[in-house]
């Protein structure tokens, strides 16, 4: 090598000296500091034993389960193949409001708890992060 | 060297190397896999072969930007620097996969041009946990196809070693790019520390080594020696320079190789006209002093590599009294004959 290019890599270096571990630090903080039990379920959640009412889709499979008094409520949602959309979110749709409860992925089954709704009325709505765009809608009814 | 070109110039010490390489990523990959399928059995397949094999290339590109300080740290570490440009086509092959699945996986099966999805689908530039992470990657692969498509010895002719030489250190815009790749990315969502942790002491392993080295470079080009006597400088004893080999000196602006050769010593030029390898870091093999880098050999008493080849470097006087050694840091032409300097 010649003398301005030894010089030149040295100068580049010096330069990623700082911005790598400014990159690494700025990193590290921007990740979210959310619980990670709103987005990823339980490894031990276990289905809830009264069928209250069920869609079967091509790809997956979607229950809605109850407490034997009926006071708690839960989706169980399986995937039997994996979807074209790597990572979606599930929301539950309220009058005009939505709420996040939890996200699908790869196949493999997945518990979300859900609240009672005095309409007897539940309708999801699956949102692909990805593609920024909503690709199905699932209602049940109690 | 300059007469022709072949794909690639197969030795035995060449195809050890390939061999190594593929059997170590074979493994790499195998082993990357059935763990995943041991610690996670609902894992998919693209997202085993997107996470192995950028993990993979993400690992060599470690190991090639460790290489060049290395070997000027240690003379072992020459053989690793000669197959380099493999190693970097290997790296661009793990990361063209990685991309090419992750376009496909993430961009491809909407109604949208993927390319265009990839570019479109996110243009939160001014948050750091939603930041458009993929186009960094794809920034540093577009770097590294340039690199690897123009890693033979044809291109470093026809573009010139500068443009050449300035080409390849985009290297390192490269890394940066791709340890924001990682850091905004991957580890937004798999936040474990020990993630953060790897990438750190990937970083701190790659900067540590190359100011090092760097500052070690600027400690040789700042030698001081005695001021000149009619153009010679006193620069040591004729003990100090071992048979076949040289000692470099950094006299004025550049370096200066000084070969002991068959009783007589010789200096040419230390920058070898291939790829700027320190001739004078090599040793004379067949007469010839040949650069430790990539074998381009030039004879000590002209600077000019043997026929049929054409390169040629500048040489310089030489003389020995009361067994100290004096150089004139004057250059001659490139490939102009010397007598050198006879040690009695």
């Amino acid at each position: 090598m010649i003398k301005p290019l030894r010089k030149r890599h040295l100068q580049i270096w010096m330069l990623l000296a700082v911005l790598i571990p400014i990159g690494i630090i700025s990193g590290y903080m921007a990740v979210p500091k959310q619980e990670s039990s709103k987005l990823l379920q339980e490894d031990k959640t276990v289905a809830l034993p009264v069928l209250v009412n069920k869609v079967e889709g091509k790809n997956y499979s979607v229950y809605l389960l109850s407490s034997e008094d009926k006071k708690n409520y839960q989706l169980q949602w399986i995937i039997k193949k994996t979807s074209t959309q790597p990572s979606s979110l599930v929301y539950k749709l309220s009058g005009s409001e939505k709420e996040l409860i939890g996200r699908v992925g790869s196949t493999g089954t997945y518990f979300f708890p859900v609240k009672e709704d005095s309409t007897g009325q539940y309708n999801f709505l699956v949102y692909d992060i990805i593609h920024r765009q909503t690709t199905d809608s699932i209602n049940l009814k109690q | 060297m300059s007469t022709g070109y072949t794909a690639v110039g197969w030795n035995r010490q060449k195809k050890l190397y390939d061999w190594f390489i593929f059997v170590f990523c074979v493994l790499y990959l195998t082993a990357f896999i059935l763990i995943t399928a041991l610690i996670n059995p609902d894992y998919t397949f693209e997202t085993v072969l997107i996470r192995s094999t950028s993990t993979l290339a993400v690992l060599l590109l470690h190991v090639i930007l460790s290489i060049g300080p290395l070997a000027r740290m240690n003379k072992k570490f020459l053989p690793l620097l000669y197959n380099r440009r493999h190693l970097g086509v290997t790296m661009f092959c793990m990361a063209a996969v990685h991309g090419g699945f992750s376009i496909f996986q993430f961009h491809g099966l909407s109604n949208v041009n993927p390319f265009v999805s990839l570019f479109t689908s996110n243009t939160n530039f001014f948050s750091l946990n939603g930041f458009p992470f993929q186009l960094l990657g794809f920034l540093a692969l577009i770097i590294f196809f340039l690199m690897a498509s123009t890693s033979h010895d044809f291109w470093l002719h026809n573009l010139s070693p500068k443009v050449w030489k300035t080409l390849h250190m985009f290297v390192y815009l490269a890394y940066f790019l791709i340890v924001m790749h990682v850091m905004l990315g991957v580890i937004q969502y798999e936040t474990h520390p020990v993630f953060v942790l790897l990438v750190g002491a990937g970083a701190l392993w790659l900067i540590s080594l190359h100011l090092m080295t760097g500052m070690r470079e600027v400690k040789k080009d700042n030698e001081k020696f005695n001021p000149a006597t009619e153009g010679f400088v006193k620069i040591c004893n004729v003990t100090e320079i071992e048979e076949s080999r040289a000692k470099i000196f950094c006299i004025d602006k550049e370096r200066i190789a000084v070969y002991k050769h068959e009783g007589k010593l010789y200096a040419i030029h230390n920058v070898c006209k291939h790829q700027g390898g320190p001739l004078g870091e090599g040793k004379i093999v067949d007469g010839c002093i040949t650069c430790p880098w990539h074998g381009y050999q030039y004879l000590p008493h002209n600077g000019q590599s043997p026929p049929p080849f054409t390169e040629k470097v500048s040489t310089y006087d030489v003389r020995i009294e009361n067994a100290q050694v004096w150089l004139n840091p004057m250059p001659f032409a490139e490939g102009t004959e010397r007598p050198g300097a006879v040690i009695n």
